[in-house]
């Protein structure tokens, strides 16, 4: 299992900025972290005015990620998002499993 | 006594919403499904939206009925005031007249019941019984609580773990109004038991409970999903505020020289200045100007990166000069539209010069909502302060340039629900950039030595 580094990063991970995608107070510690063990794709976006971002970033993902991150890559997209599991969905139906919107 | 503010008759209501597809002078391009590069098929999105909203993404007609059902309801609090912020010009000692359209008047308490309630409707005429849909602070869960109630449907709503525990008010609301409001992640879909089964503290994200909230409504009889900003539709359905503005500013005998609005989806935005974009694509002098936060801008990255010198004599950028970082701004996204979070339309039509951009940061936002508190009594959403903020600049310009000028200002909602962002503001907890650098660095020495992930 991936360990979450919720380490002592104390003094940066109490840092509160206002979340867009959320709409609320979040601290860098969460941005660092989310979903358990990954940053939030956006955390350069965010963070870039107030942090040495890129400084703080190599010590918390490896190099792929991290080049991953400045490229701009794992950015969220809710039609991404919907095109996949649309897609998985199909999928499954096809491969036999029971549809079950059978009630429409 | 002086007049305040211009409420249209219920008759008086825009019976039309208005698509500005049909006048964009570069037509935006079709999604791409991220896995072939190909445009999706309209019709995968049937699995995931009714097919009368899909078409409506697709739709090319200027204007689109509003059905008599979604007028009737919208009545509820529309058409909304336009008001004059006597107070904040006073305060400020502008020549400038500033308008508001008060979107917080809404039962949600923001714009988002605009759209709500429109696509409320559309399931319900599609045979649909339930909805699905994710939320972050609540903002949209809750404003689909109330427009699912009216219309008789069901609805799940994923809020981000965070948020749900953050965010207790917006929660109890969205129960209030019968919706079921759970924790994201769950156990209830694939997604959420994988992730919970590799982190169970998880707080979990916006990305998750997205994926919750489609695969339930892909996988579940009688269900669609809802979504409340980014997609045509939204933008849509939100230009009723722009339309009943412009016949509230032509009962006063004056046209706006600048329209101001925040942007976090774009669709508070694209509902108010539509429709004078629209103007302004036929020859109107008006600007129409979109101000998102400097952390995590969309629209204004491009602009930060060219004019960085520029902006670090009066921005929060100089004392990280100062201090010899060599930090170099995230690279610029000219590649293409970002698409993430934001309207593709909003950007399509910055991109086109047709929208300007402006970035605040999260001080001056806060103290620009404060002092809107102190002069026009209304507590301002967080996101909305941004608008303030840039339009409290347009109105100094004014004073400075000696020049009447009409600014119209979106104000997308309250923040009654927000109270904890202004607590953090008071106690001096938001900052702009003032950590100390050598604190951070110390600090993230502490990760030394973790497995990177």
């Amino acid at each position: 299992m991936k360990q979450a580094r919720t380490g002592k990063a104390e003094a940066a991970d109490r840092l509160l900025i206002r979340c867009r995608r959320l709409g609320h107070e979040v601290t860098f510690h969460y941005c660092r972290t989310q979903e358990g063990a990954t940053v939030c794709p956006l955390i350069r976006d965010c963070w870039w005015q107030r942090l040495d971002i890129d400084a703080c970033l190599a010590r918390i993902v490896d190099a792929d990620r991290l080049a991953q991150l400045q490229a701009g890559g794992g950015r969220p997209d809710r039609i991404g998002i919907m095109a996949r599991i649309v897609e998985e969905h199909s999928r499954k139906d096809e491969g036999g499993a029971k549809g079950n919107r059978e009630g429409e | 006594m002086q007049d305040l503010k211009v409420v249209l008759r219920d008759d008086e209501m825009p019976r039309q919403w208005y698509n500005i597809q049909a006048d964009m002078p570069t037509p935006l391009s079709p999604p791409l499904n991220p896995a072939t590069g190909e445009p999706i098929d309209p019709e995968a999105l049937g699995a995931v939206f009714p097919m009368n909203l899909v078409e409506q993404e697709m739709a090319q007609d200027r204007w689109i009925d509003i059905p008599e059902e979604v007028l009737q309801k919208l009545l509820i609090w529309r058409p909304s005031p336009l008001q004059r912020a006597r107070g904040l010009e006073q305060a400020l000692g502008t020549p400038a007249r500033i308008f508001y359209k008060n979107e917080g008047v809404s039962p949600a308490g923001s714009h988002k019941p605009n759209s709500a309630i429109a696509q409320a409707y559309y399931n319900k005429q599609f045979g649909i019984k339930r909805l699905t849909t994710e939320t972050g602070a609540g903002q949209w869960g809750s404003a689909l609580s109330f427009a699912t109630q009216q219309f008789g449907l069901e609805l799940k709503v994923y809020m981000v773990r965070v948020s749900f525990e953050q965010k207790p008010f917006r929660k109890l609301m969205m129960q209030t109004w019968g919706a079921q409001c759970v924790p994201s992640p769950t156990l209830d879909t694939e997604v959420g038991r994988r992730v919970l089964a590799e982190f169970p503290d998880t707080p979990g994200s916006l990305g998750i409970a997205i994926s919750e909230a489609i695969e339930d409504a892909v996988s579940s009889p009688d269900t669609r999903y809802s979504l409340g900003s980014v997609l045509n539709f939204v933008c849509l359905h939100q230009t009723v505020i722009g339309l009943e503005a412009q016949k509230q500013m032509e009962k006063l005998n004056l046209y706006p020289d600048v329209v101001v609005g925040c942007v976090g989806g774009g669709s508070n935005f694209a509902g108010l200045s539509f429709p004078y974009v629209r103007d302004r694509i036929h020859g109107r002098n008006v600007r129409i100007l979109a101000a998102e936060p400097t952390a995590c801008p969309t629209l204004t990255r491009g602009p930060y990166a060219y004019d960085f010198g520029d902006l670090a004599k009066t921005t929060p950028l100089l004392p990280m000069h100062t201090l010899g970082h060599d930090f170099v701004p995230a690279p610029l996204h000219a590649g293409g539209l970002r698409y993430h979070g934001m309207a593709p339309l909003v950007s399509r039509l910055v991109k086109d010069e047709l929208i300007e951009a402006t970035a605040v940061n999260q001080l001056d936002s806060y103290a620009a909502g404060m002092l809107w508190a102190r002069t026009e009594g209304f507590i301002p959403a967080p996101e909305t302060t941004h608008a303030i903020a840039a339009a409290i600049e347009e109105a100094k310009k004014a004073r400075e340039e000696g020049r009447e000028r009409v600014i119209l200002l979106g104000w997308s909602g309250h923040g009654l629900m927000d109270l904890k962002g202004y607590e953090a503001y008071l106690k001096g907890e938001l900052t702009n950039y003032e950590y100390p650098q050598e604190m951070i660095e110390k600090s993230l020495h502490a990760l030394d030595g973790y497995p990177k992930l």
